[in-house]
């Protein structure tokens, strides 16, 4: 197909500013601010239909417009840079190699929301990336692009980075602002929404990397633009993390809707060492397991939601034929069980209690009644947390018993793995 | 008033204000909801999930305990869903708390044994190892102290907050915390400190678990055998309601009574560890007389033919009477009552730290608003009061009040603190308060701006904004030297700001005995009285009055001049030291009657058990007294005391006894004083003004020190002096110096040096048996004058 990427343009040294101006770089803070309203920009934004970037795939224009008015308070924009979901590193080739792009999505909708102090939250992890940012600000600054009265627009804007300390949870959207505001990284009770009482109890917003950056593109090319890329209900490109047993792992940025199977085989260059596809977690490891029979759908929020899964960050972890999936389960199990913030019961332990079964089943040491077990406790974690992370404990381990269930049983009754034939467990 | 909310629950249909929370709109229609981390007090966590209800059109069941009620919701708290999903939550608690049910403090008064059986799993499916927290290795049990007073068994901790919560909200501290995260994550205290704070007590009570345990309670005694009765708090003015659990005669414990109008439900540690008193060791339980110049154990009957034989022999103006302020209304009027009709000419006076006297009467004392109205002022101007360690539940009021914005001023010699929350402090130079009050008071006409002192600049704006304010005085003020001067300032001030104005006095029932004992000398004129031959035979109703006046070697040599010493106590004290005839007493919370408190609230004690025979209420032994003077006036109960109390006393009239329990005695406003002298200034080699300031476990008599458990609670006597002074003189924190005073005391201290206090005054902190503050007093009223040196 004739798609160009925008969101991952492949231009040398694109994180230079000067380079970043002369393809077009900062022209879209220049017509927001001098041609249109912040109700303007955020109009043109709800009508390209932009979805959120981070997992949720919720409409970005909505959202801003959810944010209370009239309250006296100043309003905040929190930029998502804590990407720690396994399978994914989109956000990260954004900051690193493409940071302007970041930096103007975040001005123009900290002018669409009148915004003018936004925080990026940046993972604890990303030394190199947080430095890109830094850099990049500083060159924005000098070419006044922040600071006070940008391009003599009146409007005024200051970014302040912050740096995580190593929690998956932060990524969460309250967790981020309580992390923030310098607590905890504990998720809060909803209500009341960030949009009404978020950072510091004032209207706030979140939003994801890679959602930010599209925003120049729409401002710039219009939603009309935008809305002829993708499907009908998720529009525009997504970048699709590509990792695990596949011959090109990386980016790819795609209109919405490409099919599974061409991404794979096509741009990823098929599974490595000629082996044959076993399964793909399609949107990161916290959606449902897709079996490899099931790799012609589209990679769209509605239609991988029909599949039984879901597109989530679009971080596609590719799984062969020689992987174990008791031990995948258990590795996975594993990440959540340590990234579980503790403030809940169900989660808390439920986590702990999934990743110790597992591993007893992994090692040998199985019992019959175990998949039930685990089935039914996910039954009692999802939905009874006061965040996702405990639902999203759930699907690996309960869409790889239900599709791999013959492979548990061996692994239980033999006491050694199917696929590895007793090599991989000590 | 915004319209109310319409909402059905288990189909059944209410209404409720918005705002209100599922879990309250259901418990209105009787419906309990089952929590752990809930409480209607604190600020709601939903943390334990196990409160989670179906609600038609939510895709995921909800927390009732955090969401609000919405118009026309559907609530469903027992459905399918719900049942399974509450089974599944008290599983996941269980699957990592120890099976320590048979030696767990907690075991038959736990909510999450009481929850099990309810709603959860019958057996475990977990078949896995339970992570074990251990401190220490070398230790047999994992428990671990996080203080003096409490300990602290991780393992079985459930994460609900509810310590944390009082922590800080309440006590205003950041002490209790969770450390680590996921299933790792327990409640502690960060490493090098310990966790002591007055309200410590109360995360022992109200933790769901038998996590935090009290030292004074880890395993004596099973709760279930323990009998409860209503008494209320007797070394504290503020009168937190408390239940007393006995057993065999003794007290085990005190636990809440939540009364919402006084101490909703949180008793301050020394309300709560006060309890041990009763049991010390030392306490009399036979009458004892002196044969032979010693004090030996007499019967009883021996020991009322002494006390009539003395009544035949003295003189009637030669009797003294002094009335402890921890007794009952009734047992204080059937003295005051006694002495009054069979001794015409004696002198009656109440053992008390202050001198307030006769132009400010008792019912200009105390609270000019019940608590609950308090917590609603915007602006609290606290005069010369440490209101956290004089008044710990006052100050929750205070606290409550902050965090709903109002704003708190302290003035005096030194800074004052509520926990961690803000407050502004205004430093005023002791012995001249009043200047600083009256340049306050000038600040209402809004003129002067951009003050130097920023403080006063602050409370220059929040005074042009604040609608209900109040003021409020205490010890330093009602002790100062200059009196009636600064009494008069805070008048001025209080009139000008249109505030109200409340005098805190500091001591249990001091508004009651004031109101029924009926003195008619203050206690230094009756001290006098003994010097000058006029009192010969004095009877002290309990307490420990050497501990007490401000001035210990003139009481101790006055007690000593007397012809006959009657005591009436429950411990051999410095007060005892000469006694002639001693007569063992019941402590409050084993006797029945009523207090007063700092609102003027009548307060019920009960009775909880029979004491031996020989240990008597005041009322009984007047009564036994009184049938072998052939006195016909007898009392049997204090119910019958009292209905003589409401005829005869104004301020009770129309009360009776069990019916008027909560009726709050009428206000009757501030009068001026008289008195207006100035302080002298320091003589040349005692440059410094001695004040003297208690810890919040140090009052009531000072038989708090009978308790073992408060001792371990209270802080290190030390003498604080400014930083400044400190340096120019070469002193620094920690070294020890000698304190030598005007009045030819000397005591050796260990000195901070601290910015917090005025650069003209010592400040001694604390108490101990050899350097009891009043030690170093010179009276009521009196400047100590003072200076230190090296050692």
């Amino acid at each position: 197909m004739n798609f160009e990427p925008f969101l991952l343009a492949p231009i040398k040294d694109h994180d230079k500013i000067d380079v970043y101006q002369k393809h077009g770089g900062y022209t879209a803070l220049r017509k927001a601010l001098k041609e249109m309203s912040p109700e303007q920009v955020v109009t043109e934004v709800v009508n390209s239909g932009l979805r959120g970037r981070g997992g949720a795939g919720f409409p970005t224009g909505r959202k801003w417009q959810f944010l209370a008015k009239g309250t006296g308070k100043p309003i905040y924009l929190c930029v998502n840079a804590d990407e720690s979901e396994p399978g994914t590193f989109k956000d990260r080739e954004l900051m690193l190699l493409h940071p302007h792009s970041v930096i103007e999505g975040t001005i123009i909708t900290s002018y669409a929301i009148g915004c003018h102090h936004a925080f990026i939250y940046i993972r604890g992890e990303f030394a190199q990336e947080t430095r890109q940012l830094e850099r990049a600000i500083s060159e924005a600054n000098e070419k006044g692009y922040l600071g006070e009265n940008i391009l003599g627009s009146g409007f005024d804007l200051k970014i302040t980075i912050y740096r995580g300390g190593g929690a998956y949870i932060c990524g969460e959207e309250t967790a981020l602002m309580t992390s923030l505001e310098g607590g905890k990284g504990y998720p809060r009770v909803k209500p009341p929404f960030p949009a009404v009482a978020g950072l510091y109890g004032s209207p706030t917003i979140i939003n994801n990397v890679e959602t930010l950056s599209n925003v120049p593109h729409i401002v710039n090319k219009g939603a009309e633009w935008f809305k002829s890329i993708g499907t009908a209900k998720s529009t525009g490109s997504k970048i699709f993390c590509v990792s695990g047993h596949v011959n090109k792992p990386g980016n790819y940025e795609l209109p919405m809707g490409v099919s599974l199977r061409e991404l794979l085989y096509e741009h990823a260059g098929g599974i490595r060492n000629d082996a044959n596809l076993k399964a793909v977690i399609p949107g990161g490891s916290s959606v449902p397991i897709l079996p490899a029979d099931k790799i012609d759908v589209n990679m769209d929020f509605e239609s991988l939601a029909e599949a039984g899964s879901m597109l989530g960050s679009a971080g596609v972890i590719v799984l062969d034929d020689n992987t174990c999936i008791v031990h995948a389960a258990m590795v996975i199990s594993r990440f959540y069980r340590h990234e579980s913030c503790g403030q809940c019961t169900p989660c808390r332990q439920g986590t702990t209690w999934m990743y110790r079964v597992l591993e007893r089943i992994e090692h040998g040491k199985g019992k019959p009644e175990d998949l039930d077990l685990l089935l039914d406790i996910c039954d009692n974690i999802e939905g009874n947390t006061i965040c996702p992370l405990g639902d999203a404990a759930v699907p690996s381990v309960r869409t790889s018993i239900k599709q791999f269930r013959d492979e548990y049983e061996y692994h239980i009754k033999n006491k050694k793995c199917l696929v590895t034939l007793g090599k991989r467990f000590e | 008033m915004a319209d109310l909310i319409k909402l059905t629950i288990d189909g059944r249909e209410i209404e409720v204000e918005p705002g209100t929370l599922i879990l309250e709109a259901a418990k209105k229609l009787g419906i309990e909801i089952p929590t752990f981390c809930y409480d209607n007090r604190l600020k709601s966590v939903g943390a334990c999930r196990m409160c989670l209800v179906e609600v038609e059109k939510s895709p995921k069941l909800v927390a009732s305990c955090a969401t609000p009620v919405g118009p026309g919701m559907v609530v469903k708290t027992n459905s399918e869903k719900v049942i399974v999903a509450r089974r599944g939550v008290l599983e996941f608690l269980l699957i990592n708390h120890p099976l320590d049910c048979p030696t767990c403090d907690k075991g038959g008064e736990c909510p999450l044994q009481n929850l099990t059986i309810k709603y959860g799993p019958a057996i475990s499916r977990y078949g896995e190892d339970k992570i074990r927290f251990q401190d220490d290795l070398n230790m047999k049990f994992d428990d671990i102290r996080l203080g003096p007073e409490i300990w602290m068994n991780k393992n079985r901790c459930i994460i609900c907050y509810k310590c944390i919560r009082i922590a800080r909200d309440l006590a205003g501290g950041t002490d209790l915390g969770i450390f680590q995260r996921n299933a790792m994550a327990k409640v502690d205290i960060p490493s090098e400190l310990m966790y002591i704070n007055e309200f410590s007590g109360n995360t022992v009570e109200y933790c769901p678990v038998g996590a935090l345990m009290s030292d004074s309670f880890r395993y004596k005694i099973r709760n279930w055998l323990l009998k409860s009765e209503s008494s209320v708090s007797w070394v504290c003015p503020d009168g937190a309601n408390i239940t007393v659990q006995h057993n065999q005669g003794k007290i085990w414990r005190h636990y809440s009574r939540q009364n919402d109008n006084v101490e909703m439900g949180f008793l301050s540690d020394k309300d709560r560890y006060s309890f041990d008193i009763t049991s010390h060791p030392d306490r009399i339980l036979q009458p004892l007389g002196k044969n032979s110049g010693l004090l030996e154990k007499i019967t009883y009957d021996d020991a009322i033919a002494r006390m009539v034989h003395r009544i035949r022999e003295e003189k009637p103006e030669n009797w003294g009477l002094l009335l402890d302020t921890t007794l009952t209304n009734e047992e204080a009027y059937c003295a005051s009552e006694y002495f009054g009709r069979n001794f015409p000419g004696s002198a009656i006076g109440i053992i008390s730290e202050l001198d307030i006297g006769n132009d400010i009467p008792a019912s200009s004392l105390g609270l000019a608003v019940p608590m609950t109205e308090l917590e609603k002022s915007d602006l609290f101007i606290v005069i010369g009061c440490d209101i956290a360690a004089e008044h710990p539940i006052l100050s929750l009021r205070l606290k409550k009040a902050l965090k709903n914005g109002s704003s708190v001023y302290f003035i005096d010699s030194r800074k004052m603190y509520l926990g961690r929350f803000e407050v502004n402090n205004i430093i005023a130079e002791y012995g001249k308060e009043d200047l600083t009050l009256n340049k306050i008071a000038d600040l209402k006409n809004g003129r002067v701006n951009n003050l130097p002192d920023t403080t006063i600049n602050k409370l220059n704006t929040d005074l042009g904004k604040a609608k209900n304010i109040h003021i409020l005085g205490g010890y330093d003020l009602l002790s100062s030297p200059i009196r009636g001067r600064y009494y008069n300032a805070v008048r001025k001030l209080t009139e000008s700001l249109n505030a109200k104005l409340s005098l805190l006095t500091t001591e249990t029932n001091y508004l009651g005995i004031r109101t029924v004992g009926q003195p008619n000398v203050s206690f230094v004129k009756l001290i006098e009285k003994i010097e000058n031959g006029e009192i010969k035979t004095l009877f002290i109703a309990g307490g420990d009055p050497v501990n007490v006046f401000p001035d210990r070697e003139r009481i101790t040599k006055a007690l000593a001049k007397l012809d006959y010493l009657i005591y009436w106590g429950a411990f051999r004290n410095a007060s005892t030291e000469h006694a002639a005839l001693i007569y063992p007493s019941l402590l409050p919370t084993e006797n029945a009657g009523s207090y007063l408190n700092i609102e003027r609230r009548l307060q019920l004690l009960k009775k909880p058990y029979q004491h031996v025979r020989l240990v008597t209420s005041l009322i009984k032994l007047l009564t036994d007294i009184k049938i072998e003077t052939d006195d016909d006036l007898l009392y049997y109960s204090p119910e019958e005391v009292f209905e003589n109390i409401s005829l005869n006393i104004s301020e009770f009239k129309g009360l009776k006894y069990n019916v008027s329990e909560g009726a709050i005695l009428p206000y009757s406003g501030i009068s001026k004083l008289s008195n207006d002298s100035i302080m002298e200034t320091a003589p040349a080699q005692y440059p410094f003004a001695l004040t003297f300031g208690r810890s919040v476990y140090y009052g009531a008599s000072g038989i708090t020190e009978k308790s073992s458990t408060l001792k371990k609670l209270i802080p290190p006597q030390k003498l604080v002096i400014h930083s400044n002074v400190a340096g120019h003189a070469g002193y620094e924190t920690g070294q020890r110096i000698l304190l030598e005073t005007a009045n030819g005391e000397k005591g050796q201290f260990e000195l901070v040096a601290s910015s917090d206090i005025e650069p003209g005054i010592l400040f001694l902190f604390g108490y101990s048996q050899d350097n009891p503050p009043n030690k170093f007093m010179a009276g009521y009223n009196t400047p100590v004058y003072a200076k230190i040196s090296k050692v």
